[in-house]
């Protein structure tokens, strides 16, 4: 699988040794096919944030809880039913504390489409609180 | 009654003594069989995952080690046998809707009035609270949610509880 | 709350696992101590009936712990039986190696439509597919080890 990676420049002018809790809402976008299964990966510096926890679109999502306190997680969740969201879709939120600038990756490492076909749905997170 | 504690009963059934696996049977089939009713909200259904979470624990007993409380161990065992279950029998008759597979357990009757206005996970978090007695750690791990998460679902719970069912302070 | 125990410092005391300090508290405030028993009172009003294990289950359930004894021939042949069992158990493809997400939704997409499952999927070695095993692939393929 083709793995897309979007690098997002989120600066956070904070000053140093000053934690501040953040959320970074991930979407995903399957245009009009659906979306029955994703897994994502978030990167970030875990000198300059680590993540603290983790919340769900629809339901909480599955994770390692040994990604907590560090700054790379894997977050994924499906769903059985016919019919799941299409279009673009927040699938996760997760809280992060920031002590300095940092940026966040995420890629898609799988998806699918309700009856398992494997598809590619971009994605973009948006950053909230904090300064 | 059996004196040894639960990680020692643990050890004694993964080197095939039979006596600590009745013991594990006489300490926990109680809260099993509830629990597995709160899921269930059928008898002879809780029975039958009562026989399944016991001959699970049977068949895992070589690599069995209890890091955790039991309750902490075998909370996600009978979930999963239990809405398995459901799952089951709504293929087989249509059913109460109400029978989310995905979902937390649904309270029944009086509890269901006791806890309304409290989201699903909510109403989980105070019943292992509550009714099952887990400390919040045991509730995190045997949920796989962060401690965090758990202190936030149980302390809005309470507020609305709170309002709902004793004096305002 | 100026002094006051907070909610969950409330059921704290209530179940037992509270610190010394918030002991104290509570035994020298009327309006904690109000609080807490109305917690108790909650905790006694969710308490369930309790439920009766019929002697048949119970008496099947300690069975599984004390299998009968077999007559030798019996015996011979469920030896044999179990070579043979090892040696097909060996032969079978084993799970791949990078599981994904997507694996799990396949996997539970076919619990939930009563379809056939390989075998392989059984991570767990309970002897059958099912959720348990759904939930297994999830958390490894969520694993950052």
């Amino acid at each position: 699988m083709k793995a897309l990676t979007l690098v997002l420049g989120l600066i956070a002018l904070v000053p140093a040794k000053q934690a501040q809790f953040v959320a970074v809402d991930i979407y995903a976008n399957s245009d009009g096919k659906g979306l029955a299964a994703w897994q994502i990966e978030l990167d970030c510096d875990p000198s300059k944030a680590k993540i603290v926890g983790v919340e769900g679109g629809e339901k909480p999502p599955y994770y390692d809880p040994a990604a907590l306190q560090g700054g790379r997680i894997i977050l994924a969740s499906f769903t059985t039913e016919p019919q799941p969201p299409a279009g673009r879709v927040l699938v996760a939120r997760v809280h992060l504390q920031e002590t300095g600038k940092t940026d966040y990756a995420v890629k898609v490492m799988a998806a699918a489409a309700p009856g398992g076909e494997r598809i590619e749905p971009t994605i973009d997170l948006v950053r909230t609180g904090g300064k | 009654m059996d004196p040894r504690p639960d990680a020692d009963l643990a050890r004694a059934l993964r080197d095939g003594d039979a006596s600590a696996f009745d013991a594990l049977y006489e300490r926990y089939h109680s809260w099993v069989l509830a629990l597995a009713f709160r899921f269930t909200k059928n008898r002879e259904d809780a029975l039958d995952v009562l026989q399944d979470t016991f001959a699970y624990l049977h068949r895992k007993r070589h690599d069995f080690e209890l890091r955790s409380q039991m309750k902490t161990f075998l909370y996600p065992v009978v979930k999963h046998l239990a809405l398995s279950r459901a799952t089951l029998a709504r293929r087989q008759a249509p059913l109460d809707p109400r029978l989310d597979p995905a979902a937390p357990p649904v309270a029944a009757d009086n509890v269901a009035e006791l806890l309304s206005g409290l989201s699903d996970v909510q109403q989980e978090v105070v019943l292992m609270r509550f009714v099952d007695g887990l400390d919040l750690q045991a509730i995190a791990d045997a949920l796989e949610v962060p401690l965090g998460t758990v202190k936030s679902r149980l302390h809005s719970a309470l507020e609305l509880l709170r309002g709902k069912n004793f004096p305002n302070r | 709350m100026d002094g006051h125990l907070d909610l969950l410092g409330l059921d704290a005391v209530r179940a037992g696992d509270a610190t010394p300090e918030q002991r104290a508290h509570a035994e020298s405030c009327a309006d904690c101590r109000a609080g807490v028993d109305g917690f108790r009172d909650l905790a006694a009003r969710l308490a369930p009936a309790p439920l009766d294990v019929p002697a048949d289950v119970r008496r099947r359930i300690l069975s599984i712990a004390r299998p009968r004894r077999l007559w030798r021939p019996l015996l011979a042949a469920a030896a044999l039986l179990l070579i043979g069992l090892s040696v097909w158990l060996a032969s079978r493809p084993t799970a791949p190696h990078r599981i994904d997400i997507v694996d799990a939704y396949s996997v539970a997409l076919r619990l939930r439509e009563g379809r056939s499952i390989e075998s392989k999927w059984d991570l767990n070695g309970d002897g059958k597919v099912d959720t348990l095993d759904v939930d297994e692939i999830a958390r490894r393929s969520v694993s950052i080890r």
